[in-house]
């Protein structure tokens, strides 16, 4: 870790961070420092993420949040400080269901079973818009996907070094992270978080696009003659609404992938 | 006697001693350097054969060595480093003139505008020129031009300064063995007439693709990157400046112009990261009055001054923890590499389908 420089934050999934069950210490004494080292190769002691505020309880100078992104769920706790308040004030302006940003520094907690618990000491939060929180989620899973190709080197050649990582395109940060974690998860099966990459990696649709989805099925439902609803006969009508070509196209395929549709001739849907 | 082998610079691959090479001197430059024993002068430069260009020192050189001629040269040797092999010369090391020319196979490598490297002085580039401007200078009595352009690839943008060849503006150009060097904390390529010009056919999109903050390693210009803003400076919002001489006015008045009124400014700083990386971004009023929604009148209405914190909190509202791009120019200062930005907006749905195509084409 570069001393000069502001500690990085860390973009990190929330399962990721739940499987996490070791840290790494630097420096001594005031200087001392607890890194969090996942299994997918992140290492920090500060992280960023957003995700739907699903619960937010305030009990005396403490305020516990529940935050859930596409994976699972952070838990933030603040604890009200004289040199916090501009903290306090953001928690203020946040609501349950609302999406947010949260950027905090990590600290852990560990049951004498020897399970850890991270919890986040937000530094800042605030509310966000649905392309800030996809833009997120997509670089989070490319971040994570890179780290994990860092570890499947490493498993797939054992004389792997910081520097044949870095020959290979990988970031100083990566390669480390990739180091720590094959050595402090040597048996952990990172294909669940290459799944978990894989998934939340496709775009999600967007409010938007879920409102056409409903507006497309509901359409199909009332005007379906025996046969179906005939494509350019949707296309006609969501034309008229104001939408392109491309969308509809792309919300019959979604609904033909969910099941809620389907092709009963040639260029005519029914619902399910 | 067992004849001589002499070796081929593209064979030179690490570290050797009595080497034998016949090459061509392609440049030749001397710096005085202070030792134990005094003042001593060394030399150094390129020489080329029919395989490519190597870099040398020469500790000991013959006063007869001339540029431009080619010599067989026996008893030198070869050192590796930072991955460069460079060919020394020393007392051992003997010269002799050969009365042919020789045909250097040139190998500058190749570079995208934004991995420009200064450790790298001589350098292949392709892009596409721009933005003439002609300076006249005087040298010996004479009156010379200089042609000044920005050259523009898919990475970024970069000044060039050529010394007396004119370029087609708007045309695509290759240049081979430009001299790269640093000014004002921008990289800048020189042309010279040892530079090779080609004028080629390339596709360069209207916008820069989107680079990540890690990959910003050096002072190049038109780069787009995006991230969230993690923090704001202090000092960013309102300023004043003179009307005048547009200096920033820290006390009440411009101390060179007392009689003026001042007028008034935004200007912010804040941190941007990308999850690779994070980068210092300066930005003045031009770069954020459309995603500030801060109008001219509004800094300029004298019958309601702007307020300080109004102008804060439009900023922050705009900027902070929210996704954007910026497109700017990066520069080398003090504090290391910072972007000054010359447009900012909200990543919408456009550029969040760029930034995942890129994404997604790393994994193909």
């Amino acid at each position: 870790m570069n001393d000069k420089r502001r500690e990085p934050a860390r973009w990190i999934f929330s399962s990721e961070l739940r499987e996490c069950n070791n840290t790494i210490t630097e420096g001594e004494g005031d200087y001392k420092r607890e890194y969090f080292v996942t299994p997918g190769g992140s290492v920090g002691r500060r992280v960023l993420f957003c995700g739907k505020l699903m619960a937010k309880n305030e009990e005396g100078d403490m305020t516990k949040m529940t935050v859930a992104d596409p994976t699972a769920a952070f838990y933030v706790t603040y604890f009200s400080k004289e040199f916090n308040q501009d903290v306090k004030n953001d928690i203020s302006k946040v609501n349950v269901n609302d999406e947010i940003i949260v950027m905090g520094r990590t600290s852990y907690y560990r049951t004498e079973e020897g399970k850890m618990y991270v919890n986040i000491n937000p530094e800042s939060v605030r509310k966000i818009d649905e392309e800030s929180s996809n833009y997120w989620i997509s670089r989070t899973a490319f971040l994570l996907q890179r780290r994990l190709l860092a570890i499947r080197e490493i498993r797939n050649n054992p004389e792997a070094t910081m520097e044949s990582l870095m020959g290979r395109g990988f970031t100083e940060d990566e390669a480390t992270g990739a180091m720590e974690s094959a050595k402090l998860y040597p048996s952990y099966d990172i294909q669940r978080l290459e799944e978990i990459a894989l998934s939340v990696s496709v775009a999600r649709p967007s409010g938007e696009a879920m409102k056409l989805k409903d507006d497309i099925l509901a359409f199909i439902q009332k005007n379906t003659p025996i046969g179906g609803a005939a494509y350019d006969e949707i296309v006609r009508e969501f034309k008229n609404r104001g939408v392109s070509n491309e969308d509809i196209d792309e919300t019959l395929n979604v609904l033909g992938l969910d099941g809620e549709i389907f092709e009963a001739e040639k260029r005519k849907f029914r619902t399910t | 006697m067992a004849e001589e082998k002499f070796v081929k610079l593209s064979d030179i691959s690490g570290d050797a001693v009595d080497l034998n090479i016949k090459v061509k001197i392609l440049s030749l430059s001397s710096k005085d350097m202070e030792t134990s024993k005094g003042k001593t002068t060394y030399h150094y430069g390129l020489i080329g054969d029919d395989t490519g260009v190597i870099s040398y020192t020469a500790w000991s050189l013959p006063s007869t060595v001339r540029e431009k001629d080619v010599y067989e040269i026996r008893r030198c040797y070869s050192k590796t480093y930072k991955d460069k092999v460079r060919v020394y010369f020393d007392q051992k090391t003997e010269f002799k003139f050969l009365t042919e020319d020789m045909e250097v196979k040139r190998n500058y490598r190749y570079y995208s505008i934004k991995d420009l490297n200064i450790k790298d002085k001589f350098v292949t580039v392709e892009g596409l020129v721009k933005d003439e401007r002609i300076k006249e200078y005087e040298k010996d009595g004479e009156k010379r031009k200089i042609f000044q352009y920005m050259l523009k690839d898919q990475t970024g943008t970069i000044g060039v300064s050529s010394f007396g060849l004119q370029l087609k503006p708007g045309k695509a150009v290759r240049l081979e063995g430009a001299r790269l060097d640093e000014f004002n904390g921008y990289y800048r390529l020189n042309i010279s007439d040892k530079t090779g010009v080609e004028y080629i056919t390339l596709n360069i999109g209207d916008e820069p693709d989107y680079v990540y903050i890690k990959d910003i390693k050096n002072p190049v210009g038109g780069i787009k990157v995006n991230g969230f803003v993690i923090s704001m400076g202090d000092k960013a919002g309102l300023i004043t400046r003179c009307r005048e001489c547009k200096k920033r006015i820290d006390d009440i008045r411009c101390p060179d112009h007392p009689d003026l009124l001042p007028e008034y400014d935004v200007f912010a700083y804040f941190t941007l990261d990308d999850g690779t990386d994070y980068i210092q971004v300066n930005a003045g009023y031009d770069a954020i009055k459309s995603i500030s929604g801060i109008e001219e009148s509004y800094l300029k209405n004298q019958s309601r001054p702007p307020l300080k914190r109004e102008v804060k909190d439009k900023l922050e509202n705009a900027l902070l923890h929210n996704a954007i791009y910026v497109k700017g120019n990066v520069r080398e200062n003090t504090q290391g590499l910072n972007l000054r930005a010359t447009e900012i907006g909200h990543i919408d749905k456009n550029a969040l389908n760029e930034i995942r195509k890129i994404q997604e084409e790393e994994f193909i």
